[in-house]
């Protein structure tokens, strides 16, 4: 995956950076592939991608989605020039997007927010976000926990109080 | 310490005015743009020097060069402010391990001043979040704002978030940017100190222990025992040595433990006329007794009370995410999936009112009390228990008369002349809807939310039939609209779907004279039924149409001749009797209803 994603965008042009994973896995990715971390384009305005970019609180394989995701999107910010971005249209980017979520395990999803999050990549925070939320949205308190392996720490007592407080929510 | 020199005269009330006034949050940017006051203003003659000490003393100083006006937007800044303060455990922690004097590499001298009241302001966000958020958020943009003017900060535009960020070209910046970010996203005004503490965040990510930083606990040693004092509990800060701190710093991203609010949630009372006092207290006291206070990891789940301070990043029960992003999730939720998953477990509980993520939507919010309309004496008056006083009292929110409910209703524009008639049409869980001006004008106002009426229509188009407010705080906005429902058609009109009902004035004596079998026999409510609504969001008048739900042929047709017309359909207060539950309003009037 990492060669594909440097074998992809090297035609494109442009400063490759190298991006490398907590595990020690490599990517290579253009300037353009990469700004789209806030993060990266920091880095790069600022210089100090010359020995690539190191991630430490990233995986190699969340890196893969991350970058797979760089290099689907990088067609928006960098407009024309990249022969790969000028085929993949807004549906096709769409559906990429929405399959890549779909998929995901929820530990996988939470790493991806994490990575996100980590690097500042504002498009997939705010589609993983939406994801999770979307999970949750209209499920009961208890299927919600249930969806999440998260575990009551309310005593009943606690529970019923705070139901109350929120009592609207919850008549139908 | 001696206050630092600063360009404007000193010592007036607002400074001084800060703490009752803490629970507000400051005038949002728009308020003042820094790009509106250049030309006006004089970059600061010096540098202040960096402070050591009493950073007290210093804030009025600093906030009162430009009173600001204090806008009282609070449902706006106020998850934001509370949200800002993620990174504070964090700096503080920094400045405890890490007691180094200001980067070297960021002091030209101006800057160096600079930062220093940054570095002040980031005190006050570290130890002073009980009592100073006010003047925080206030200081902070001062600072910004004199950073801009006097041209020492670097002025980077990217984004259109990360302006004015100190140091931009520093090696570790970049980390620091995107670090700050997190927090200008949630609340732009706090972008030089958010940076500083950023910077120190980043480098120490990045360079481990070689990194210099920005914050050093000497300087703030009064303090921290200032509010020490003041805090009931002492604040725990964890032990870490540099090492342990750099660790921790990578290995989660951006987990901060939350204080906790003393107040939380707000149970509603169906059926009272809505205004809650309460909420305003709720969303002050939210702030004011949000601590931030760094746990270790071993007390991380520890409970104690309600000023408990709970690490949720390293609690099991809580998603593997920071709480950034969680905050992200939730807030992407509608109001009672949210409240749902208040409900989930404690952390979760506290992070949504940590952030007061809840609480703007479901504001203003009801109170008990009745409200009555006379029918043969002047005006409406609320009965109403000040139940809110007892609590108020100790909040800065009872001397500032938020916390009272004005029986009078005083705050209904009346219009110019003081004898002028009114009466409240309808209500709809804290708003009422009155009709001012012999009735020629509707205006929306809550009692609660004292001076003055939080959105008022404008003067309205006020025909026939009955006005009724549909709003339903839990529902998603803070907005309202009032729906103006055509009463029955005064005359005879052209059959089926007779468009806008309220036909030419035709004489009321009329009404329902029986004469047409037509009209006995019409359809009614014409199935698209139109009706006049004001969207506060728009805030504009606009006609909607409403479809009979079973559709044309169903059974539900109603005859106008099925309805008894109102016995008084314009006298009365109330035209009819309306229920507005969960986004519907319920319209009676013989066997109609009408939902939206």
């Amino acid at each position: 995956m990492a060669a594909a994603a440097a074998e992809a965008t090297t035609d494109g042009g442009g400063k490759m950076i190298i991006l490398i994973s907590a595990d020690g896995k490599r990517f290579e990715v253009t300037e353009a592939v990469a700004s789209q971390s806030q993060l990266i384009s920091n880095m790069i305005e600022d210089d100090c991608t010359e020995n690539g970019v190191r991630l430490p609180n990233v995986d190699g394989d969340i890196l893969t989605m991350v970058v797979d995701y760089c290099n689907m999107h990088a067609g928006d910010a960098a407009a024309a020039g990249d022969t790969m971005k000028a085929s993949s249209t807004e549906e096709e980017l769409k559906k990429f997007d929405a399959e890549l979520v779909q998929a995901l395990e929820n530990p996988v999803l939470f790493k991806l927010i994490l990575a996100a999050n980590f690097l500042n990549i504002k498009s997939l925070l705010d589609m993983t976000c939406q994801r999770v939320a979307d999970m949750m949205s209209g499920k009961t308190p208890e299927q919600m926990r249930e969806t999440f392996s998260i575990e009551n720490d309310f005593t009943p007592e606690e529970e019923a109080a705070i139901r109350q407080e929120n009592a609207w929510a919850f008549d139908d | 310490m001696p206050a630092p020199p600063l360009p404007l005269p000193t010592g007036t009330p607002t400074g001084t005015a800060a703490a009752p006034n803490h629970r507000r949050a400051p005038a949002p940017p728009r308020a003042r743009r820094a790009g509106e006051l250049l030309p006006a203003r004089v970059p600061p003659p010096a540098p202040p020097p960096l402070p050591t000490s009493g950073e007290l003393q210093l804030l009025p100083h600093a906030g009162d060069r430009r009173a600001p006006p204090r806008a009282r937007t609070t449902g706006e800044l106020l998850p934001r402010a509370r949200t800002g303060g993620e990174l504070l455990p964090r700096s503080r922690t920094a400045g405890e391990l890490l007691p180094r004097a200001p980067s070297p590499s960021l002091a030209p001298s101006a800057i160096h001043g600079t930062d220093g009241l940054l570095l002040l302001c980031a005190l006050q966000e570290d130890h002073m979040v009980l009592v100073r958020r006010l003047r925080r958020a206030t200081l902070a943009e001062e600072l910004l704002r004199d950073a801009t003017l006097s041209g020492k900060l670097a002025s980077r535009d990217g984004s259109g978030r990360r302006r004015n960020m100190p140091g931009a070209s520093s090696p570790a910046a970049a980390a620091a940017i995107w670090l700050s970010q997190a927090s200008c996203k949630v609340f732009p005004l706090r972008a030089p100190m958010t940076s500083r503490r950023a910077y120190d965040l980043a480098t120490i990510k990045f360079r481990g222990v070689e990194a210099d930083i920005n914050f050093s606990l000497e300087d703030y040693e009064d303090d921290l025992k200032q509010v020490r004092a003041r805090l009931t509990r002492s604040l725990r800060m964890s032990n870490l040595t540099k090492e342990e701190f750099a660790d921790e710093l990578r290995r989660q991203s951006t987990g901060f433990p939350w204080g906790n609010s003393k107040y939380r949630g707000v149970s509603c009372a169906a059926g009272a006329i809505g205004i809650d006092i309460a909420a305003n207290l709720l969303r002050t006291h939210a702030m004011s007794y949000a601590v931030v206070v760094r746990s270790s990891p071993t007390n991380a789940t520890a409970t104690r009370g309600l000023d408990t301070h709970r690490s949720i990043d390293r609690s099991p029960m809580a998603l593997p995410v920071p709480d950034d992003a969680l905050a992200d999730i939730l807030r992407r939720l509608p109001p009672r999936s949210l409240a749902a998953a208040r409900c989930i477990c404690k952390p979760w509980r506290d992070l949504v009112d940590g952030r007061a993520l809840l609480l703007p939507r479901l504001l203003p919010h009801s109170v008990h009390g009745v409200l009555i309309n006379y029918i043969d004496h002047d005006l409406p008056h609320l009965f109403s228990r000040r139940r809110i006083r007892s609590r108020s009292t100790s909040s800065p929110a009872a001397s500032s008369g938020g916390g009272d409910i004005d029986g009078n209703l005083s705050t209904v524009p009346k219009g110019d002349m003081d004898w002028w008639w009114w009466h409240v049409m309808d209500h709809c869980d804290s708003l009422l809807l009155c009709a001012v001006e012999w009735g020629n004008r509707l205006c929306v106002c809550n009692p609660a939310t004292l001076p003055p009426c939080p959105e008022s229509p404008e003067p309205i188009r006020y025909g026939t039939g009955g006005a009724y407010l549909a709003f339903d705080p839990a529902a998603a906005s803070p907005h309202y609209e009032v729906l103006l429902v055509p009463g029955l058609p005064e005359k005879p009109l052209p059959l089926p779907p007779p468009p806008p009902p309220p036909s030419p004035p035709a004489p009321p004596s009329s009404f329902m004279g029986g004469d047409d079998d037509l009209y006995r026999l019409m359809e009614w409510p014409p199935s698209p039924y139109k009706v006049d609504v004001f969207s506060s969001r728009s805030a504009r008048w606009e006609e909607r149409a409403f479809v009979r739900e079973g559709g044309e042929t169903a059974a539900t047709t109603t005859m106008v001749d099925d309805m008894e017309p109102w016995e008084c359909p314009l006298e009365g207060p109330r035209q009819g009797y309306r229920v507005f539950w969960q986004g519907a309003l319920y319209v009676h009037s013989r066997g109609t209803s009408v939902t939206r």
